[in-house]
């Protein structure tokens, strides 16, 4: 093909959420939970993220054929992913221990899915606000004459250590 | 007493701790996190320090940060202010994102370890670079030291000298947007590779290409007067593309698949006409220093400088007595800069050089590693050597994880996969199936010190750099003859030579020079797009990915079990 699919333009960018462990700022997802409810978290998720690439998946398949073939590698991945978590954690977790763990992924997930698209409608609230800002700040900063020095002739005299101006 | 440089929150977080006598430890934070180029604040290589050193408010006598974050975060706002319309979604961005950047380090920090506020020291961008270099040569009055890289508090290019009684000028600097670091990363992004990451596969590229592009690239950035054309480029305004409208109306669709072959030789085509402004440009930077100093000898630093192809070229045309390239010239190595900033704040001395090996031991990653569990030991560690030569010599890829571990992003034989210079097969399947390299994307060769004339010439200006990859050089017909597969299209190869006696890579070379196997291909230890192996996790784990049988460690050969 022509066209190749970029990363950059493939790449999910999770904007409301940490940029890394997912939901625990200050901790990856596994150094958080136990072996038994990190299966079942993995697996809760895949296969909601399973489901929402398929609906995404038949959605964009006629108009965007080359996006949907990577969409369908990807989609294997899920698969077996969900599919490997939650063997692991049917063996090691007792019948009812499973369904509950794996009921209260499911909610949590789907709260957190609301949470992130209320953002997305805060921003549409927000960022006009914001934008005022810019441009009611942006009238005195025309008055402002900021002179840069290119040179100084003593950096360590001149520099204040303590400062993060 | 310890003194901490700390480098995040843009590129390659890291840390490094000194005593300022015998104790250096250099800390990636993509070592722990496993994601490349990994950004956020070092906190899991912060606590590897406060668990190994004991750290406490008692035993630190500062922590320094490399750059001013206000400076930082003001310096772009006040530019993009300036035009609101045009700058909306940037200045958007950048507002939302000022309470998740380094203005609120010392609040990260205290989360991570209790230390009072006057013992926190803000270093200057520029300056860390700057000092940074300065570890890397003997009389810094001799040098003009040039930092070159996007952008860091405003500024993109600066000029410092340090004279023998420690007095530190700044000579000249240049303002965002005028960079050429972001020049080069906008083209990068136009090609289609990942800014900050891709760089290096557009300098390979270029080898293809012609500068055919040179005129319209001349228009892009004014190489006299180091001044960027605005109107091509979106990185001022956009926080999601970095190139302009019209940009694509002079080089046609971005993000081509360059499989094939006529988009291939068009973007290698962009990449050499990159190449050549990047080489003008920071041929008139180093001329600029030279006029403003008098100094004849240059320390580069800044991303820029990792631009080995670049400073290839620059050798040849007389323009410096030397030209020095530290081994981690950007940001990361930023962190040491800064560690070196706040030693001479405190004590009126630099710190001394501090090596190309100044991370930790490896003994120290994996204490609480049960190696009998992931590893078969295949031999003793006294017939190591015998059997790393004998192994490389059947044309067995082999991997290292021994004594300490590298600072920049080129692995110089601690943490590497080597094999067989000599063996085309061999070489060939590190590149595409083991590594997964593009095919334009040359395996550098290791040699020793003594062989280097034989293989390869280089000037003389430059020649220092060989130590950490820090310059290309060119093949001589010998290397032709027998080591083809380690040649770059340009004649051209990123040579390492070893002289350290008491190295494996040293004594293992020797050894092989019996069997008349002078040059080993030398690649970092990891996958592709990962991050170097740092602990044996992550050594077990690669090798499986990447089928890799052997590991030579300090205590003996090691194949991977089946668990």
């Amino acid at each position: 093909m022509e066209h190749e699919l970029n990363n950059r333009e493939i790449r999910f960018i999770p904007i409301h959420l940490f940029a890394k462990g997912y939901i625990y700022k200050d901790k990856f997802i596994f150094e958080k939970k136990n072996i038994k409810d990190f299966a079942i978290f993995i697996g809760a998720n895949e296969e909601i993220a399973e489901k929402k690439l398929n609906d995404f998946l038949e959605n964009i398949r006629s108009f965007k054929p080359d996006h949907a073939k990577q969409i369908d590698k990807i989609l294997l991945d899920e698969e077996r992913h969900a599919k490997y978590s939650l063997t692991f954690a049917k063996k090691n977790n007792s019948k009812l221990d499973y369904f509950i763990k794996f009921s209260k992924e499911n909610l949590i997930s789907k709260l957190r899915h609301l949470y992130a698209n209320s953002l997305t409608k805060v921003s549409k609230i927000f960022n006009p606000i914001l934008y005022l800002l810019i441009l009611i700040m942006s009238l005195p900063v025309k008055f402002l004459d900021l002179e840069k020095s290119k040179a100084d002739n003593d950096v360590m005299e001149n520099i204040n250590p303590r400062s993060i101006l | 007493m310890f003194y901490i440089g700390i480098s995040a929150y843009y590129h390659e977080s890291s840390v490094f701790l000194t005593d300022g006598v015998n104790i250096n430890c250099f800390l990636k934070e993509e070592y722990f996190t496993r994601i490349k180029g990994d950004k956020s604040f070092p906190k899991r290589s912060l606590e590897f320090l406060i668990k190994k050193y004991s750290l406490n408010e008692k035993n630190i006598k500062s922590v320094c940060f490399y750059e001013k974050p206000f400076k930082s975060w003001w310096e772009i706002f006040i530019y993009s202010i300036k035009k609101p319309l045009e700058n909306k979604k940037l200045l958007i961005h950048h507002l939302k994102s000022f309470n998740t950047g380094s203005i609120f380090f010392y609040t990260h920090l205290n989360k991570i370890i209790k230390i009072s506020k006057d013992k926190i020291l803000y270093s200057s961008h520029h300056l860390s670079h700057c000092l940074y270099g300065s570890l890397y040569v003997k009389n810094v009055d001799d040098y003009a030291f040039i930092s070159c890289d996007g952008v860091g508090e405003g500024e993109t290019m600066t000029i410092y000298t340090i004279d023998s009684e420690n007095l530190i000028k700044k000579h000249w600097t240049n303002f965002y947007p005028n960079s050429i670091g972001l020049f080069y990363s906008t083209i990068t992004d136009f090609l289609g590779f990942d800014i900050n990451e891709g760089e290096f596969k557009v300098m390979s590229l270029s080898s293809y290409g012609n500068p055919i592009y040179e005129k319209e690239m001349d228009q892009i950035f004014d190489c006299e007067k180091l001044k960027i054309n605005s109107s091509y480029f979106e990185f001022q305004k956009n926080p999601e593309r970095s190139f302009s409208e019209i940009l694509i109306k002079i080089f046609g669709k971005p993000y081509l698949n360059l499989g094939i072959k006529k988009n291939f030789q068009k973007y290698s085509n962009i990449a050499s006409s990159a190449q050549l402004i990047l080489k003008k440009s920071v041929k008139n930077l180093i001329l600029k220093a030279k006029q403003l100093t008098g100094k004849n000898k240059i320390v580069l630093t800044g991303g820029v400088a990792l631009n080995c192809k670049m400073i290839h070229e620059l050798s040849k045309q007389n323009i410096f007595e030397e030209l020095i390239v530290p081994p981690s010239p950007g940001d990361s190595g930023s962190a040491i800069g800064a560690a070196n900033f706040s030693y001479f704040y405190e004590n009126n001395k630099f710190l001394k050089d501090i090596g190309l090996f100044p991370g930790p031991d490896k003994e120290d990653v994996n204490k609480e590693f049960k190696l009998n569990e992931f590893f078969e030991k295949v031999s003793q560690k006294e017939n190591s050597l015998e059997m790393a030569a004998e192994l490389i010599i059947e044309g067995h890829i082999l991997s290292t994880y021994i004594d300490k571990t590298e600072t920049g992003p080129r692995a110089l034989g601690n943490t590497s996969i080597i094999c067989n210079a000599k063996n085309k097969l061999t070489v060939e399947n590190l590149n595409n199936k083991i590594k997964k390299r593009e095919f334009y994307q040359p395996l550098a060769p290791m040699l020793l010190k003594e062989k280097f004339e034989k293989y390869f010439s280089i000037q003389n200006n430059i020649k220092k750099n060989l130590y950490s990859m820090g310059t290309l050089c060119e093949a001589k017909e010998e290397l032709k003859n027998d080591y083809f597969a380690v040649i770059h299209n340009d004649n051209t190869c990123r040579t390492q030579v070893i002289d350290n006696e008491n190295s494996f890579i040293f004594k293992l070379l020797k050894k092989l020079d019996d069997n008349n196997i002078n040059i080993l291909v030398n690649t970092s230890f990891n996958i592709s797009k990962d991050p170097m192996v740092f602990d044996l996790f992550d050594v077990y784990t690669n090798m499986k990915r990447m089928k890799i049988e052997y590991v030579v460690m300090n205590n003996g050969i090691f194949k991977a079990k089946d668990i």
